[in-house]
């Protein structure tokens, strides 16, 4: 029984042909990863659209802050003016 | 060495000796099949860093190699997280060997050797990986001892000590 399961036993292994299907498989896979790849121009294209939308977010964002500045100096200049004070404070301690 | 102008012919030539090792190193078909099919996608995906460092031979071994030990890691951990080993089995190691066995499906058995190898297998399965690649390629794929260090990227003294090993621990098996 034991001499059974002996390692020559490997040698009725039969050698077997790949089935022929294989290769058909095998190119369509290839051919669904090579649509599956973007192409490079849209990929810049893609990456330049982004870095645009960035820049313009950062200027306006830059602008909405410069526009606030100006107005604060804007109402000390005119509260200076009138002799009243800008800020809270009912008694000028 | 021969130099390869497209991948058909690459494919020709080593298509029936990955698919056996797959067969072999898997034990099981459709497993085979899809590990065939992956070998092949990185041999195309690969083939212009490779320029001739080893032989093709060599280099798609390797690649078959390492495809089916992915697959069985993948194995393992999908029986892991799943649900294949039963709530109530017995603190038997032979019982949870049993469901680590994937469904036993070799086309180049003869029915009269199915039990013999497939319990051969089982053993071969619970050796070390570098101990059952030596083994498969040496006595299924008769492949030479300085072909298997080429592929295993070792010296020939270091796979005769890795099969020598392999006997060892299946006759230990046996006795078991």
């Amino acid at each position: 029984m034991k001499k059974e399961y002996d390692i020559e036993v490997f040698n009725r292994i039969q050698k077997v042909k790949a089935p022929a299907y294989l290769k058909t498989r095998i190119a369509g896979r290839l051919t669904a990863q090579v649509q599956e790849q973007m192409p490079l121009v849209r990929v810049y294209s893609l990456a330049l659209a982004i870095a645009i939308l960035f820049v313009m977010n950062f200027n306006v964002l830059a602008m909405s802050l410069g526009n606030k500045q100006t107005e604060l100096k804007g109402i000390e200049i005119l509260s200076t003016s009138l002799g009243i004070t800008s800020y809270n404070q009912l008694y000028n301690d | 060495m021969k130099d390869y102008e497209s991948f058909e012919g690459v494919y020709e030539d080593h298509v029936d000796m990955v698919y056996n090792l797959c067969l072999n190193y898997l034990q099981n078909k459709e497993e085979a099949e899809e590990a065939c099919q992956d070998v092949f996608l990185k041999v195309h995906e690969k083939w212009e860093i490779f320029s001739g460092k080893s032989s093709a031979k060599t280099y798609i071994y390797r690649i078959s190699i390492n495809q089916c030990l992915d697959v069985i890691k993948a194995r393992k951990r999908q029986k892991r997280f799943g649900f294949h080993i039963p709530l109530f089995f017995t603190n038997n190691e032979e019982n949870v060997r049993e469901f680590e066995l994937p469904d036993f499906n070799h086309p180049g058995i003869q029915l009269e050797d199915k039990e013999a190898i497939f319990l051969l297998f089982r053993k071969i399965n619970r050796l070390p990986d570098s101990q059952k690649t030596a083994l498969i390629l040496k006595t299924i794929d008769g492949e030479s001892i300085q072909q298997i260090s080429e592929v295993m990227k070792t010296s020939t003294k270091a796979v005769e000590s890795l099969l020598s090993r392999a006997r060892a621990n299946l006759k230990a098996m046996e006795a078991e």
